[in-house]
C-alpha cells in the first residue's frame, strides 16, 4: 500500500484516539446522571454484579479531570508542533538531524578558533601551556592509550614505550607526526626457514651480545647477521628507522629481552603495526600529541 | 447514548470486556508496527554487505557470549555521541543484522564503529584478557575463545541459506565456499573479524538522516 494512505491511517487512527479519550473523560464526569450522582450522598453505581453487588459511584475528583484535560490539550499541542501525525512535520519542523546540525556548529564556532590557534603556534609554545598539555594527555588516553598505556611506558610486549628516548620510527617531531598521521608497519621475516636450529641459537646469542654492549665482531656468525641482518639492523647493529629495524645494541626490547623471546623474533619474524591516525583525528590533534610526546620524553 | 452506558455494558459482559482490552492495546501496534510491517523503505546504505562467513560465525558469538549486554552498537544523534564515536546510527547499516544488536546498556564503549580502531592483534590480547592492554578494565576475560574452533557445528552454509532465503545477497557460490574460508579459524578469529566489520559508513551524509 502507498506511503501516503499509511500516513492517513497513522494520523486517522491518532486523532480518533485522542477524540476517544476526551469523549469518554468529558463523559465521566459531565453526562447528566454522572452529574446527578456528583451531589449525591452514598450514590451507587448503576452497574450490578452477582444480583446484588454495586460500587460507590460518586465520579472521582475534580482535580483528575482538569488533569486529564490537561494532558490531552498537552498531546493536542505537542502533535500541531512536532512530527508525529503521519508525515506531518509540525509546526516546528524539528528533527533529531537539524538538531544535531545546529549543535555541531555551535560546536565548531565554540572550537573551530581554538583549534587554528594551535596551528599557528609552534611546539615550545604549545609545550609550554598547560591546559593545552592536558588536552594532550587527554587525547592520549582516549585514542593511544590502549595500546601504549595510559602513561605511555608501552604493554603487552607489544606497543612500545613512548617516554624513553629510543625511537624505532625515528624520534624527530617530523617522525612522530608521519607515525601518528600515517601509521607504521614493521616488517621482519621470520628465518626459520633459512637457519638451521644451530645458526638460530647463535644468532640469538649474538643479539644477546649485542644488546649488552659487548663487541660482536669476531663472532663466527657475524658475517651470517651481516648478510641477512644489515640490511634492516645496520652493521653495527645500531638499527634503520626507516625501515623501523630496532636499535639492537641496546637492552629494550619490544618483544621481551628473554632468550625465548629474541629466538621467536628471528625465527618466526614479527609484523607490529600502529594504526594510522589520519582520518581520525584532525591536524590540531595531531600536532597537540606530538608536542605532547615530545616534551614528554626524558 | 454516553461513554458511561458502554463502559456499564462491557463491566457488565467479561468476553465484552476482554474485547475491548484488546481492542484498545492495539491501537498502539497498528499506528507503530503496521505500516512498517508494509512499507520496505529501509535501504541497505551503499557499503552495508552481508557478512562473509567468517564474520558471521564471529555475531554468533558475539551473541552467545553475551557481548550485547555491556556494549550497544548505536550511536545517537547527540552531539557527545557523534564526536566521540562519528556518525551517528543509520537505519541501513542494520538490515543484514538479525537480530539487531543495537543494544540499551553501555557499560563498556559503542561498538558499531570500533573496527579498524584497533589493530587485530590488540583486539586479540584484549579478548584473552582486557588487563593486559587496559589495567583497570572491569570487561571478563574470554580465554576459550582462543581454543575452540569457530566453525564446530560445521554449519556455517546452514545458517548463510537461511539468511539468504530471508533475502540476504549471498551468491550459491559463496555458500559452498563458506566452509573452506573458515576452516582452521578459532572463534577468536571469527569474532576479532567480525568487530574488524563494524565501520562507519563513510558513504552517507550524516545530515540526510534515517536513523
Ligand atoms: C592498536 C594499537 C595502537 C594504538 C591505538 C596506537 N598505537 Fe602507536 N604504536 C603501536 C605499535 C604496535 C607500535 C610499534 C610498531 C612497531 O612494531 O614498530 C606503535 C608505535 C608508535 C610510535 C613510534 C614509536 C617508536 O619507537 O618509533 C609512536 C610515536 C606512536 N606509536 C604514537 C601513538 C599515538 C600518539 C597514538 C594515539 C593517537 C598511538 N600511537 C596509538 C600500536 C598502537
Ligand atoms: C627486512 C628488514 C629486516 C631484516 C632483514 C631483519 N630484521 Fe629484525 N626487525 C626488523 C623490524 C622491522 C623489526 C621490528 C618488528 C616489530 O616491531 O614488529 C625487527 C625486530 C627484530 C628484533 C626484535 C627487537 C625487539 O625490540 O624486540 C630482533 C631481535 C631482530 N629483529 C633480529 C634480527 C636478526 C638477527 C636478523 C637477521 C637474521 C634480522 N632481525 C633481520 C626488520 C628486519
Ligand atoms: C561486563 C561488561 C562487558 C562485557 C560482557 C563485555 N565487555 Fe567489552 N568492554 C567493557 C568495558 C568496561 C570496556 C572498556 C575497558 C576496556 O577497554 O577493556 C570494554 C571494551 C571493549 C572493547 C574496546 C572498545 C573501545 O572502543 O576501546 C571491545 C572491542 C570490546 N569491549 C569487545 C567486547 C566483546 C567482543 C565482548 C564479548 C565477547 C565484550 N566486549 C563483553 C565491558 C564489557
Amino acid at each position: 500500500m502507498p506511503f501516503e494512505f499509511w500516513s492517513w491511517w497513522v494520523a486517522i487512527l491518532t486523532l480518533t484516539s485522542l477524540f476517544g479519550l476526551g469523549w469518554v473523560t468529558y463523559s465521566a464526569y459531565f453526562s447528566p446522571d454522572r452529574r446527578a450522582k456528583a451531589d449525591e450522598e452514598g450514590a451507587q453505581s448503576d452497574t450490578v454484579w452477582d444480583q446484588n453487588l454495586r460500587e460507590g459511584g460518586r465520579p472521582a475528583p475534580i482535580w483528575w479531570f482538569w488533569l486529564l484535560l490537561s494532558l490531552l490539550v498537552a498531546s493536542v499541542v505537542y502533535l500541531m508542533l512536532y512530527p508525529g501525525l503521519g508525515v506531518f512535520q509540525g509546526a516546528l519542523n524539528w528533527s533529531s538531524d537539524h538538531r544535531l546540525a545546529n549543535r555541531l556548529m555551535a560546536y565548531e564556532m565554540t572550537f573551530g578558533p581554538k583549534r587554528e590557534a594551535v596551528l599557528v603556534k609552534n611546539y615550545s609554545e604549545l609545550q609550554a601551556d598547560e591546559d593545552l598539555m592536558k588536552i594532550a594527555e587527554r587525547l592520549f588516553g582516549e585514542h593511544c592509550a590502549a595500546c601504549h598505556g595510559l602513561d605511555a611506558r608501552g604493554q603487552a610486549n607489544r606497543f612500545p614505550n613512548l617516554t624513553d628516548s629510543e625511537w624505532i620510527w625515528g624520534g624527530t617531531i617530523g617522525d612522530i607526526d608521519k607515525t601518528i598521521r600515517e601509521g607504521r608497519t614493521a616488517n621482519m621475516a621470520g628465518w626459520a626457514d633459512s637457519f638451521s636450529d644451530d645458526e638460530l641459537n647463535l644468532m640469538t646469542d649474538l643479539v644477546l651480545e649485542m644488546s649488552r654492549g659487548e663487541s660482536v665482531e669476531e663472532l663466527p656468525i657475524k658475517p651470517l647477521y651481516d648478510a641477512s641482518c644489515a640490511a634492516c639492523h645496520e652493521a653495527d647493529g645500531t638499527g634503520n628507522p626507516l625501515l623501523g629495524g630496532p636499535d639492537l645494541t641496546n637492552d629494550i626490547h619490544l618483544y621481551g629481552s628473554d632468550r625465548a623471546s629474541i629466538k621467536y623474533t628471528i625465527a618466526q619474524g614479527r609484523n607490529g603495526e600502529m594504526p594510522a591516525f589520519k582520518t581520525l583525528l584532525d591536524n590540531t590533534e595531531i600536532k597537540l600529541l606530538v608536542a605532547w610526546i615530545t616534551k614528554n620524553r626524558k | 447514548m454516553n461513554a458511561i452506558d458502554i463502559h456499564r455494558k462491557l463491566e457488565e459482559n467479561a468476553g465484552l470486556l476482554i474485547f475491548g482490552i484488546l481492542f484498545v492495546s492495539a491501537i498502539g501496534g497498528l499506528v507503530q508496527i503496521l505500516p512498517s510491517i508494509f512499507q520496505e523503505t529501509v535501504e541497505p546504505t551503499a557499503e552495508t554487505r552481508p557478512y562473509t562467513a567468517a564474520e558471521l560465525l564471529g555475531r554468533d558469538i558475539y551473541i552467545r557470549e553475551g557481548c550485547s549486554t555491556c556494549h550497544s552498537q548505536q550511536v545517537r544523534p547527540l552531539l557527545a555521541e557523534v564526536i566521540r564515536y562519528e556518525a551517528p546510527a543509520h537505519a541501513g547499516e542494520s538490515v543484514y543484522d538479525r537480530p539487531f544488536l543495537w543494544g540499551s546498556k553501555r557499560t563498556g564503549p559503542d561498538l558499531s564503529r570500533v573496527g579498524e580502531k584497533y589493530t587485530d592483534e590488540w583486539q586479540r590480547i584484549h579478548l584473552v584478557n582486557p588487563r593486559a592492554v587496559v589495567p583497570k578494565s572491569i570487561m571478563p576475560a574470554y580465554p576459550w575463545l582462543e581454543r575452540r574452533k569457530a566453525n564446530s557445528g560445521n554449519d556455517v552454509h546452514l545458517r548463510m541459506k537461511a539468511l539468504q532465503r530471508l533475502g540476504h545477497p549471498y551468491t550459491d557460490e559463496e555458500i559452498t565456499r563458506a566452509a573452506a574460508d573458515v576452516a582452521g579459524m578459532t572463534e577468536l578469529d571469527a569474532i576479532v573479524a567480525y568487530l574488524q566489520s563494524l565501520k562507519i559508513d563513510t558513504s552517507v551524509d550524516p545530515s540526510e538522516g534515517g536513523h
